[in-house]
């Protein structure tokens, strides 16, 4: 025993001590950090988020350091955690996050610039959180692989699909409760239920997250897979395929916005506010169109980007819910999963 | 044939090659511990990230949930430099074979407390691969072939060696 106790209190002294000596060097590093938290598919190499940091880190004499967090509400379940840790800026949350990250977290209020400029959507500043881009939901499909496309809900229960379907577990993404309450907005909860459990039937999973989700659509495990309405234009431009459609619903779409805030108990608060003043810039905004294939918040990117040739989609406005009632639609959708 | 069959309980040739097996998860452990260091998962909560993940699984008991909850994520820092630790100190005893049996049974805990964890039956059939190599190296004393337990077996005898 002895001789174990000595084992172990020199490995941990040892690494106690190299921790000790990086902490000091690192102080005399001065550059302050920026920690920006954002989902997977923002930071990624091909998303959004290294593009903004190297245009941020050009004037701001700092460093931006992202966190990755899959989906929305894994993020607000991580600051809910670290709160004390100062987080600087948090990135993706959707209108249906905010009445939990509200109680999650106290927020900063933040300053929206070119408040003018502001696109034809009711885009207006929510309190503490600012929208910085948006885009209509849909299920998107590559055109050879179905036949006809669905044009609604019921046709998801088709045979054809059988297998065919990704969809997004409401549990641990935003996304995944959004088609829940998409289709309750559509049918009344009783009869979205039953058309659910039809639907099931074709699903071949429910991912935990939209990139997930994507991932095995790209890979063409599923033909038909929750997602945006933008999506088909990133095939069009960055693979040059044209073969992708998102499917116009008759029951309409719903909105997704995305939002920016900064947490109370930032660090860097007066960065965080540059960061996203950069972010609702012009050039942010265009980086944001060509990197995360969102509509721009800003009406004049929107005029002078390609994201103006997506056809329009007519707009199903969904409510959002109340924490509890979140809560019992979720609850209600695991027992049908489990049931099934 | 039979009476050999039963007789072969005695060949013991093959725990040479046991302890190259040791040795190679000596290094597999170290070298894990050296990336989570060089990730930083002291300075960023990627630990919390996995476990908030890991809470999500309806299939945790609700007593590790809790623990989960209100120890290791409040405090991640102090749970990984312990993780870190664990890690290293594995890594080290088994690459030279000192206090395997001891540390052989903190890696079979370590395990057993990520079956908890794990989203999916592949991660789950790999943790308990890992629990039973673990428990396997306790079991045989791998630390006595080319390792420095020997010396100490040969030296004070007991269980620990």
């Amino acid at each position: 025993m002895r001789h174990l106790l000595i084992f172990l209190g020199t490995i941990f002294l040892g690494l106690f001590i190299i921790l000790v000596y990086r902490n000091s060097h690192l102080k005399s590093d001065t550059k302050p950090v920026l920690r920006v938290y954002a989902s997977s598919s923002f930071i990624s190499q091909w998303g959004p988020g290294p593009w903004l940091k190297a245009e941020f880190e050009k004037t701001c004499q700092c460093k931006v350091e992202f966190q990755e967090s899959i989906d929305s509400y894994l993020m607000i379940q991580k600051i809910k955690s670290e709160s004390v840790r100062g987080v600087d800026v948090v990135m993706g949350f959707d209108q249906f996050d905010l009445e939990l990250a509200r109680q999650s977290a106290a927020w900063k209020k933040v300053e929206r610039p070119l408040e003018d400029q502001k696109d034809s959507y009711a885009l207006n500043k929510v309190g503490d959180f600012v929208p910085y881009d948006y885009s209509l939901v849909s299920f998107v499909h590559r055109i050879s692989d179905l036949s006809p496309a669905p044009q609604s809900f019921q046709d998801l229960s088709r045979e054809d699909l059988k297998n065919q379907l990704v969809l997004i577990d409401p549990r641990s993404s935003s996304l995944g409760l959004q088609m829940l309450l998409w289709l309750v907005t559509s049918y009344g909860e009783e009869k979205a239920f039953e058309l659910l459990k039809s639907i099931n039937e074709n699903v071949k999973i429910y991912a935990s997250s939209w990139s997930g989700a994507y991932g095995l659509f790209k890979e063409k495990q599923a033909g038909l897979v929750l997602s945006y309405v933008t999506s088909p234009l990133y095939h069009k431009i960055e693979e040059k395929d044209m073969g992708y459609s998102a499917a116009a619903f008759k029951e309409g779409h719903p909105l997704q916005i995305e939002y920016a805030g900064i947490p109370e108990a930032c660090k860097e608060c007066e960065l965080a506010q540059e960061f996203i003043n950069l972010v609702l810039s012009e050039n942010g905004q265009k980086i944001i169109v060509q990197k995360n294939y969102m509509f721009p918040v800003l009406k004049d990117v929107l005029e002078n980007s390609i994201i103006k040739e997506i056809p329009p989609y007519e707009r199903l406005p969904i409510p959002a819910p109340s924490i509890s009632e979140r809560e019992r639609l979720i609850k209600k959708w695991t027992q049908l999963r489990r049931s099934q | 044939m039979f009476a050999a069959f039963f007789e072969s309980i005695k060949f013991v040739a093959h725990l040479l090659p046991v302890s190259f097996l040791r040795i190679f998860f000596g290094y597999v452990y170290l070298q894990q511990a050296i990336e989570h260091y060089d990730l930083g998962w002291l300075d960023k909560p990627a630990l919390s990230l996995w476990l908030n993940q890991a809470l999500l699984k309806a299939e945790i008991p609700p007593w590790y949930a809790w623990l989960i909850e209100n120890a290791a994520i409040p405090y991640w820092q102090q749970t990984t430099f312990i993780i870190i630790g664990l890690e290293a100190a594995i890594g080290i005893s088994y690459l030279v074979g000192y206090l395997v049996r001891p540390i052989a049974l903190i890696g079979a805990g370590m395990m057993l407390a990520q079956f908890a964890f794990v989203p999916t039956l592949d991660q789950l059939v790999n943790y308990k691969i890992l629990f039973v190599v673990h428990v396997f190296l306790a079991w045989i004393g791998a630390g006595r072939v080319l390792g420095f337990d020997y010396y100490f077996y040969k030296k004070q005898r007991g269980i620990w060696w």
